[in-house]
């Protein structure tokens, strides 16, 4: 597996050797959330190279510098550091604050209004330049912790960093208030450090510059400033800027057990600080609880700061909740096992969140008016058709015949006489008013060139339907025969059309239907004097006319019955394959007309559905409709009013 | 009619109002019930059917009549049952034939009973040997152009305005003869459903009047 770089601020997975992330273009780091950075190790310096690494240069100087956000507050919060900054449109206010704004170094010391102990010696004057071999051993080489970490050997650490001040920067531990921290907790204990306080620390380091890739207190070019007389001099300790007296006081406080763990009456010793007005104008939001996490009301929206001095700035460390929100859960937290009282705590957090969650619908409020609506349509619909049916039902009209009707019947009149006539039944039983009618109006109009039907059907419940036809038709039983059941859809009405008797081998036992006469000398569609296939699917139909009508000779007429609603859609295969069709009850009533073997309970429906029955139909849906539209025109209305 | 024909015509004019009664009050517990019973008639005639004219003459009479040869569909069909199993990979070979020849099937037949025959009807109409004039079969062409152009979904930004306007003109004709098609095709859906529940209001009221009648 190719090892990668996860950019810390999308998360994308980058190749290792990418500069910049290919997702968002961030510069990339080699600190992955799969390695984190270690405890003692502060935000900003990316962890030491392993011996294989090449030593870094200057110019790498920038790449391992950049956890710290580039954020106008914080630069101005430390101006000891002339680090150049992009010029920014700065209020008038805002600005003389800057002018007025006391150091860095002075305004630390005196949020402490009284050190609890003193330095025993001042230290030695700090180097006004530290060599740049130096720095590179700063940046690049760490050098190993001390393993013994007893409290012996911290003291002795402590006083001769003490002693040797900062210009043994090389023995210095790199990271001493992580260091200090480590030690603090215990010797050997693990410390896993959370990312504010890596955040922490890096503040404290104040390895702040990014756009400056040299460094820029520790060249020559650039000198460090000189100590000033109102305070201590400011020097370099691994980067940090705390003064030597800090330093001592630090190490003398740190060195006392009772010292080491922050105590509550350490810290009501302490006087919060003042923060400058500048400062204060960065406030966007108030500073919440400590304990409080930053809350993102809104995704995009930037988090402000709700500890230490920086509360309730936003902006300030907005890498924090980007790189939680980037670690995935480890495997201990995803075979967390619950326990009893934290389901119970689980169950009355769903119960607060399950009344903001079943909110009523929009369309939970119109399901009264608009069933009610559709109760009044569908009512005046029923009472428009009886009422048509009992003004109209007495003088039925006769519909004409269509002209695929007519084909149908030129079709029945070229038939050969006492031919066989193949009959696909495959109609619901739903549509045994409409189909179901047709073809017996079609069977009996075959009827008159006395033919010997052969049923089929490629639906299960086919038989039931030709069993009722032929009920209806009153066919003696020598002039038909039932083939029965056939499955497997279109490839078996291929086999049909060419191998009948492959497709209904003969029975084992009982009745063979080829043993009939008429049959025994048959020799499939071929011999067939016409193909009728009763069904309201266009699908159906289709899979018959693509399967079955090319393979039938030009002598075979291949005829349909089916709805009015098919009809439309098999218009295309009228005269090839199909010869012509008998399309629901207009066509049946037609040719029953013609036939003089007039339907009961149908002729007098299509006079009332085809004509004003259509009408009024088309007129209700309309003015429901329209209705409708009004009805929802009016509430929106309403509702922005 | 006798008595049981009566009751035959009641309870149907009844399970009929059941179903309508969907209008007035939807999916109600006596349409549900409704629903289930023709499904469940359905089904079982379903069963009945296939058992008594797959199972028994295709597959128990042969093999008590020792035609050992039925074993081997019956075998294949077999196999089709470790298709939900763990054990999938033996339904492979049953489920790619079945696959590969409804698909043949299907390919062969359009190709044959569909396209060609449309192909062929439409070249005569434009070669004057479907019987319509020079308007009417340049009219047929236009149209289907239109119709088959409007089914291109292609990216038509790159091309030049000259070739883009007319060819976006065209599909919009094409679109509009589509929805003039799908609109002839709903009414007949609206006139078949007419049609039906004006027989059942017919059926109704005869039914009602014969039970009067009779009691």
């Amino acid at each position: 597996m190719a090892e990668t770089r996860f950019c810390i601020w999308c998360g994308h997975e980058n190749p290792l050797d990418a500069e910049v992330c290919e997702q968002c273009g961030s510069r990339l780091t080699r600190a992955t959330p799969q390695e984190p950075l270690p405890p003692s190790m502060p935000l900003g310096v990316e962890a030491a190279p392993s011996p294989k690494e090449p030593a870094p240069s200057e110019g790498d100087f920038e790449e391992r510098v950049t956890l710290l956000p580039d954020t106008d507050a914080l630069r101005s919060l430390f101006p000891e550091e002339t680090v150049e900054t992009p010029s920014v449109e700065i209020p008038g206010q805002v600005q003389e604050d800057l002018e007025e704004a006391v150091p860095f170094s002075e305004w630390l010391p005196s949020t402490e209004p009284e050190r609890t102990s003193e330095p025993e010696s001042a230290p030695s004057e700090p180097p006004a330049v530290v060599p740049e071999e130096e720095v590179q051993v700063e940046y690049g080489e760490q050098e190993p912790l001390p393993e013994a970490s007893t409290e012996a050997d911290f003291q002795a650490w402590l006083e001769s960093l003490l002693e040797g001040g900062p210009s043994e920067e090389a023995e210095v531990p790199e990271e001493p208030l992580a260091f200090v921290e480590e030690a603090a907790e215990g010797p050997g204990k693990p410390r896993q450090t959370e990312p504010m306080e890596m955040a922490e620390s890096a503040l404290a380091t104040q390895e702040v510059p990014e756009q400056e890739p040299s460094p820029p207190v520790l060249s020559e070019a650039q000198p460090l400033p000189e100590p000033t007389e109102e305070g201590p001099s400011t020097s370099l300790i691994q980067g940090t800027l705390l003064d030597e007296s800090e330093w001592e006081h630090l190490a003398t406080t740190l060195a006392q057990p009772e010292a080491a763990a922050p105590s509550e009456a350490a810290a009501e010793d302490l006087e919060p600080g003042e923060l400058p007005d500048w400062l204060k104008a960065l406030r966007t939001q108030e500073a919440q609880s400590l304990t409080e996490a930053p809350v993102l009301e809104e995704e995009g929206e930037v988090p402000a700061e709700v500890a230490g001095p920086l509360a309730g700035i936003p902006d300030v460390l907005p890498f924090e909740p980007r790189i939680l929100q980037m670690v995935e859960p480890t495997r201990p937290v995803l075979r967390l096992v619950l326990r009893e009282e934290e389901r119970e705590w689980a169950r009355r957090f769903q119960e607060l969140l399950r009344p903001k969650v079943q909110k009523r619908s929009p369309g939970a409020e119109r399901a009264l008016p608009y069933g009610l609506w559709r109760m009044g349509i569908g009512l005046l619909l029923v009472l428009l058709l009886s009422l048509m049916l009992w003004l109209l039902g007495n003088s039925p009209a006769v519909p004409q015949l269509s002209f695929a009707g007519t084909r149908f019947l030129q079709a029945v009149a070229q038939m050969p006489q006492g031919g066989v006539v193949l009959v696909a039944v495959d109609y619901h039983p739903a549509w045994q008013a409409e189909v179901g009618t047709a073809a017996l109006v079609a069977l009996r109009t075959v009827e008159g060139r006395t033919p010997h039907y052969v049923f089929m059907s490629t639906v299960p419940y086919g038989p039931a339907q030709i069993e009722a036809l032929v009920r209806e038709v009153g066919l003696p039983q020598n002039r038909y025969t039932v083939l029965g059941y056939l499955p497997g859809g279109r490839a078996a009405m291929a086999l049909f059309a060419q191998a009948p008797r492959a497709a209904f081998p003969p029975p084992v036992q009982g009745r063979n239907p080829w043993a009939q006469p008429v049959l025994a000398s048959w020799r499939g569609l071929s011999d067939t004097a016409m193909v009728l296939v009763v069904t309201e699917s266009p699908a159906k139909a289709r899979d018959w006319l693509e399967q079955v009508g090319p393979i039938l000779p030009k002598s075979t007429p291949f005829t349909l019955v089916t709805s009015l609603q098919a009809a439309a859609v098999l218009e295309p295969y009228l005269g090839y394959p199909a010869q012509g069709w008998v399309a629901g009850m207009p066509d049946a009533l037609a040719l029953a007309a013609m036939l003089h073997h007039p339907l009961g309970g149908p002729a007098r429906v299509a006079p009332v559905a085809l004509g004003p029955g259509l009408l009024a139909g088309l007129i209700l849906a309309m003015l429901s409709a329209a209705s409708l539209g009004l009805l929802r025109w009016i509430r929106r209305r309403g509702e922005r009013a | 009619m006798n008595l049981w024909e009566y009751v035959g015509l009641a309870l149907a004019a009844l399970l009929t109002l059941g179903i309508l009664s969907y209008v007035l009050f939807g999916a109600h517990e006596l349409f549900r019930l409704l629903v289930a019973l023709v499904v469940g008639v359905m089904a079982g005639y379903v069963a009945a059917t296939v058992v008594r004219m797959l199972v028994l003459p295709r597959l128990i009479q042969p093999l008590l009549v020792r035609h050992w040869l039925v074993l081997l569909p019956f075998g294949l069909a077999f196999l089709l049952l470790f298709h939900p199993t763990r054990f999938s990979r033996l339904a492979v070979p049953v489920l790619a034939l079945l696959v590969g020849v409804a698909g043949a099937t299907l390919v062969g037949g359009a190709i044959l009973g569909t396209l060609f025959p449309q192909i062929q009807a439409t070249w005569q109409d434009w070669a004057g040997l479907g019987g319509l004039t020079p308007f009417q079969a340049a009219l047929s062409w236009l149209l289907v152009m239109a119709v088959l152009s409007a089914f291109y979904y292609g990216r038509t930004q790159d091309w030049p305005k000259l070739v883009r306007y007319p060819v976006r003109a065209i599909q919009g004709l094409g679109m509009v003869v589509v929805a003039i098609t799908l609109g002839a095709l709903v009414v007949r859906v609206y006139q078949a459903a007419l049609l039906a529940l004006s027989e059942r209001l017919l059926f109704l009221w005869q039914a009602l009047l014969a039970l009067l009648l009779r009691f």
